[in-house]
């Protein structure tokens, strides 16, 4: 049994098998399929059902049941809303096992699986990634008219 | 100054706030076993299956070649107890029994509308058997149902 405790150095690994077959082209591809499949019936449905507001209900359920440390900002006047990942629960978990290198590129399938979901409502996703540090930050605006 | 207003919600949490229980994550791993078993095949899939337990258990099967039984034990009852999920593990000296009426990613897969992957039962025998590779313990499945993931299994010293 694979338990969803041990998904991310599963993740990990397959990261690394992928690139091994085809690259980072497919790699990519990977990740591209991945968003497709796994977020269209989560963030891209609330999305859809709460515009940006979608954004908020999305990450708290999944920031909050991966034990992240984080701070996360909705702003509806503004149009904005932003993640402060003060420590990713994944990346550092893979900095911690010393016994295991994570795959080079990891914290990379973030915005590969967000950003074209977000764009396609509409929205503009930047970030800044610390990979070293377990870091990110993620900022998701309304497009100003 | 509140930060917070009809228009503004802010969160702000702690790693140690929350129990680490991500459960869609068996829905991201089914991803992963389906793109690399219809792309490449039931070999590949077991291939990286492998090379995810020497990676990742590699610590626990230098412990399991010098024959201790009970770091087997102690990580096979503690992923079942952080999955909150029920299962019988019987320990002898000798043998390790594990016995569960449903599998957490078959069931959750199945949960969220979705198949599990062909050949989902490697993530158990190809895992386990490669766990055991060069050490005093062989595992084998005595039954697996692949509509549930209900089984029995058996880590025994050769």
């Amino acid at each position: 049994m694979i338990s969803c405790t041990e998904f991310i150095p599963a993740y990990s690994e397959g990261f690394k098998f992928i690139e091994s077959m085809g690259g980072r082209d497919e790699l990519e591809k990977f990740w591209s399929e991945l968003s497709n499949s796994y977020l269209k019936n989560s963030l891209q449905k609330l999305l859809n059902d709460e515009g940006l507001a979608g954004c908020y209900t999305y990450w708290s359920h999944s920031l909050n049941e991966e034990a992240a440390d984080f701070t996360m900002i909705l702003d509806e006047e503004r149009g904005e809303f932003s993640i402060e990942m003060h420590k990713c629960p994944s990346k550092g978990m893979l900095l911690q096992m010393k016994h295991m290198n994570p795959h080079h590129a990891y914290c990379d399938h973030c915005p590969a699986l967000y950003k074209p979901i977000i764009e396609k409502q509409g929205l503009t996703y930047d970030h800044e990634i610390d990979g070293d540090n377990a870091s990110c930050k993620i900022v998701i605006k309304k497009l100003e008219k | 100054m509140s930060q917070e207003s009809p228009s503004r919600k802010m969160m702000t949490r702690k790693a140690s706030d929350n129990k680490y229980l991500h459960k869609d994550f068996h829905l991201s791993m089914n991803i992963l076993l389906k793109y690399i078993y219809e792309n490449y095949g039931t070999d590949q899939m077991i291939r990286y299956l492998k090379q995810y337990t020497e990676a990742y258990l590699g610590s626990l099967n230098k412990k399991m070649k010098t024959g201790d039984i009970n770091s087997l034990a102690e990580y096979l009852t503690d992923i079942y107890q952080k999955e909150d999920w029920p299962v019988d593990i019987h320990v002898t000296g000798e043998k390790i029994i594990i016995e569960q009426k449903t599998c957490p990613g078959i069931s959750q897969i199945k949960a969220k509308g979705e198949t599990p992957c062909p050949h989902y039962i490697e993530t158990y025998n190809t895992v386990y058997n490669t766990l055991c590779q060069n050490t005093p313990f062989v595992y084998k499945i005595e039954f697996f149902d692949e509509e549930t993931g209900a089984c029995k299994q058996i880590f025994e010293r050769k």
